[in-house]
């Protein structure tokens, strides 16, 4: 029970450490924006506290460190720089981590962690010391106003299902008393006779008076993580600790017995000028508008989708039944009923896997933290824009498709972009730039990430080529192809493993993990003018454009991106070839028999016999199936968990008639033949 | 001792009587007209069906339980299992006869007695007499293991 609660805190909080980061760059570049340093306080004090709640204690106590430095800074004690922000990023990346991983255990965790602690406070004494002025000077002036004690009535009132969170609300009422004096009322008359009584829900609601010197948000920072369950009000209602006052408590009783809640107006007598009107208000506005932003989007598990999709699928294929059934029966009224009904699963199919999609921005702060970290730490200013970060993609693709990304804009970092000095000398400005571009074509979605650096030279790439052995000295090939071999394994062009991109990975890797979400990638480059590196990708991977074949009993889906073209073959065709090749216009092809592949029993002849050209790895090869059946398109399902050894079936897909296809994965189809040769 | 209740839901495999955790059963089915046969599996895995839109593997008990493939099985059942305890692990189980729900205590189940292996399966929950006959109870956990290999 508790690991579902850690799951969803681990959720919200990266929720939060994305909201830092976002804020951490906006204040970058606005260093005295007080909006940003108080949302940015509010997302450490979040993570503070949840994870003080749910066990992550290194978390909360790291976070706590680092929650002091923005208290200083919100009270204009510390100063934002440049260093502080390069801090706090080093210092979520270790937030990160502890999410990640929860408590440490690990000595050489546990040291870095304390390490990262000093290091904290010792940026805390450090500025404290060298600007100690200014602080002293505009905490004085906070001082006098703080140190005067306050008197606020809060209203806690919950909702019944507060408790079903795992709220304590005494625990709540604990913590305003750790705040000053206070007296806490407590309203009863809700809670309904025994039998009706719901043990699981909540009927009581309290008042509190607290006397404390704390501010009002302090007060509010304590009810954070029921705000959402409750209605809350706090309002001061006298300048001075009042709770001592005859007056006062007779009221308070009188309240309790008539189960009458206390109201502001109770204690007008006692209440001097207004306080602080219009600041409240703003705050008010500012909750407001968060909580509107909140209603737009729900947080709904992947899962629940998931179901969505496939209950939306099913409709369908009842639905293809249905305008069969329709069709055959050429009753007028079943056929508009059919074919509302067509319009209606389509549509909804739609949104269904429209709610799939997830905005690529959320990578992209990890992308803008790369080329951040990277340019500081080589000496490099660049200046790095992203268009269409909204555009949205399966959310499998984009889990696949961040670390392709962001090796290629390590590449461009490492290898493209310049120093100033040298820009300059090569006649450009001396900030690079680096242009991250997604858009839609057709079908497809497009990446372009292009730099305008010092580009790739072809000759070094052709000679490293062909020291490596990887072509011919003599190899005539066009400057395209050439830049494609950096795709080839086993290239790398720098000597030096650099630390950045030569990691040992090269862009063979980029090229087959974006191969495995259907993704192409392509790269154009000029030499001293930059490189264009531009990736396609498929919208949705649960959805694809196949040829259904027969083969044996079976039917199977090879996907038409992978085909290039189809021949009938007459039996002799092939009982002349020998050797798994086939002779097509004069041209010898290998084949492979997807019988022979699926253990299909040769007994029964085959009259005709299609080929299907399938292109990999710029070679083409045939598979011979019994039968071409048509052009469909299919949502692809996983096999699961006890098929997961079927190496060359990617998954299956299930017909208008309730049958079911298999999909075949043609690329690891055909290394798996070329491993057994 | 605090006494647990069981519900079993038991079924037959040629002479004998199992059972599985019914609360883990999601589905019971007839035996449909086709199941997809899938490629270089294993002997016992039948193929996929089509559930709701789901892909479900079906596994033959017969064989893993290593008796004879009968031909004709008119009353033959698949027992679709949703295993709590392991994530998208939906799978179903071919059996003759689909037999009752069983109500019973913890305490009831003894020690299965078997020689030697039978089948796949190494070990069982424990064996309870219902009705004068003796039905083995299947850990579903261990049953998933074994398919999944």
């Amino acid at each position: 029970m508790i690991d579902k609660f850690r799951a969803k805190f681990v959720e919200e909080s990266t929720d939060n450490v994305h909201d830092l980061e976002e804020a951490l760059f906006l204040l970058e570049k606005d260093m005295d924006n007080k909006e940003l340093i108080e949302r940015i306080f509010r997302a450490m004090h979040s993570l503070k506290g949840g994870g003080a709640m749910f066990g992550f204690n290194h978390l909360s106590e790291f976070t706590h460190h680092l929650e002091t430095i923005f208290d200083w800074v919100r009270t204009n004690k510390l100063k934002v720089t440049t260093d502080l922000i390069t801090l706090t990023f080093s210092a979520i990346d270790q937030i990160k981590f502890l999410l990640k991983t929860g408590d440490l255990s690990a000595a050489e965790d546990l040291n870095a962690q304390q390490n990262f602690i000093q290091r904290l406070q010792a940026f805390l004494s450090g500025e404290g010391s060298t600007g100690p002025s200014g602080a002293a000077a505009s905490q004085t002036a906070a001082a006098p106003e703080e140190s005067d004690e306050k008197t606020y009535l809060i209203s806690f009132i919950p909702q019944k299902e507060l408790l079903q969170n795992g709220t304590n609300p005494l625990y709540l009422l604990d913590d305003i008393h750790a705040l000053g004096q206070a007296l806490t009322l407590a309203y009863t008359h809700k809670v309904p006779s025994l039998d009706l009584i719901d043990a699981e829900a909540n009927y009581c609601l309290w008042q509190i008076l607290v006397s404390t010197a704390e501010s009002i948000n302090e007060i509010k920072d304590v009810f954070i993580f029921v705000e959402d369950e409750c209605e809350l009000h706090i309002d001061q209602v006298a300048g001075r600790n009042i709770l001592q006052d005859k007056e006062v408590l007779e009221k308070t009783e009188k309240a309790v017995k008539n189960s009458t809640l206390l109201t502001v107006e109770d204690f007008k007598l006692e209440n001097q000028a207004p306080v602080a009107g219009p600041a409240p208000q703003t705050e008010e506005k500012k909750k407001a508008a968060i909580k509107e932003h909140k209603i737009s989007s729900i947080r709904v598990s992947s899962h629940k989708i998931d179901e969505l999709v496939t209950l939306v699928s099913e409709l369908v294929t009842l639905q293809a039944q249905l305008s069969l059934y329709a069709e055959n029966t050429q009753d007028a009224t079943m056929l508009s009923m059919s074919e509302n009904v067509q319009k209606l699963s389509r549509q909804l199919r739609e949104n269904a896997f429209d709610i799939s999609l997830i905005p690529l921005q959320s990578e992209l702060m990890r992308f803008q933290r790369l080329v951040r970290d990277l340019s500081k730490d080589q000496g490099k200013d660049i200046d790095f824009v992203i268009e269409g970060g909204d555009l949205e993609l399966d959310k499998n693709i984009i889990e696949n498709l961040t670390d392709p990304l962001l090796h290629i804009l390590r590449n461009s970092i490492d290898h493209g972009i310049e120093v100033p000095e040298d820009r300059i000398k090569a006649g450009k400005a001396p900030k690079g730039n680096i242009l991250f571009k997604a858009f839609y074509s057709g079908a497809n979605v497009i990446i372009e990430i292009s730099d305008d650096g010092k580009g790739i030279d072809a000759e070094l790439i052709r000679q490293k080529a062909i020291a490596k052995g990887l072509i011919e000295s003599d190899a005539a090939l066009t400057e395209k192809e050439v830049l494609d071999l950096i795709f080839v394994s086993g290239f790398s062009t720098r000597e030096v493993v650099s630390d950045v991109s030569g990691r040992g990975v090269g862009m063979d890797v980029v090229k087959r993990k974006l191969a495995n979400i259907r993704g192409e990638v392509s790269i154009e480059s000029e030499k001293g003018k930059g490189t264009l590196i531009s990736i396609t990708l498929p919208m949705t991977l649960s959805i694809i454009d196949g040829l259904l074949v027969g083969v044996g009993e079976n039917q199977y889906v090879i996907p038409i991106s992978a085909i290039d073209k189809l021949y009938a073959l007459q039996p002799e065709q092939l009982k002349q070839s020998f050797n798994q090749v086939v002779v097509i216009d004069n041209e010898q092809y290998p084949y492979i028999d997807l019988r022979k592949v699926f253990k299909v029993s040769d007994a029964e002849d085959r009259e005709q016999l299609q080929m299907i050209m399938v292109k990999a790895e710029d070679r083409l090869t045939g598979l011979l199936v019994d039968a071409v059946i048509g052009e469909y398109q299919t949502v692809v399902k996983p096999l699961g968990r006890y098929l997961k050894k079927q190496e060359i079936l990617s998954g299956a897909s299930i017909m208008g008639d309730g049958t079911i296809a298999l999909v075949i994965d043609t690329t690891r189809l055909l290394q798996k033949q070329k491993n057994r040769k | 001792m605090e006494t647990q209740n069981i519900t079993l839901l038991s079924f037959k495999i040629q002479d004998d009587l199992f059972a599985v955790d019914a609360l883990q059963v999601d589905h019971i089915l007839e035996l449909p007209p086709i199941i997809t046969a899938v490629p270089n599996t294993p002997h016992y895995m039948k193929g996929i069906i089509n559930l709701h839109g789901n892909i479900i593997p079906v596994a033959d008990m017969r064989l893993i339980m290593d008796k004879e493939v009968q031909d004709k099985r008119s009353d033959a059942s698949i027992i679709v299992l949703n295993p709590s305890n392991i994530q998208d692990a939906r799978i179903g189980i071919l059996v003759d006869v689909v037999e009752e729900v069983i109500e019973t205590k913890k305490e009831a189940l003894k020690e299965t007695i078997t020689e030697g292996k039978k089948g796949l399966i190494e070990h069982f929950e424990g064996t309870l007499v219902f009705n004068e006959d003796f039905v083995h109870v299947i850990n579903i956990a261990h049953l998933c293991e074994i398919i999944e290999k």
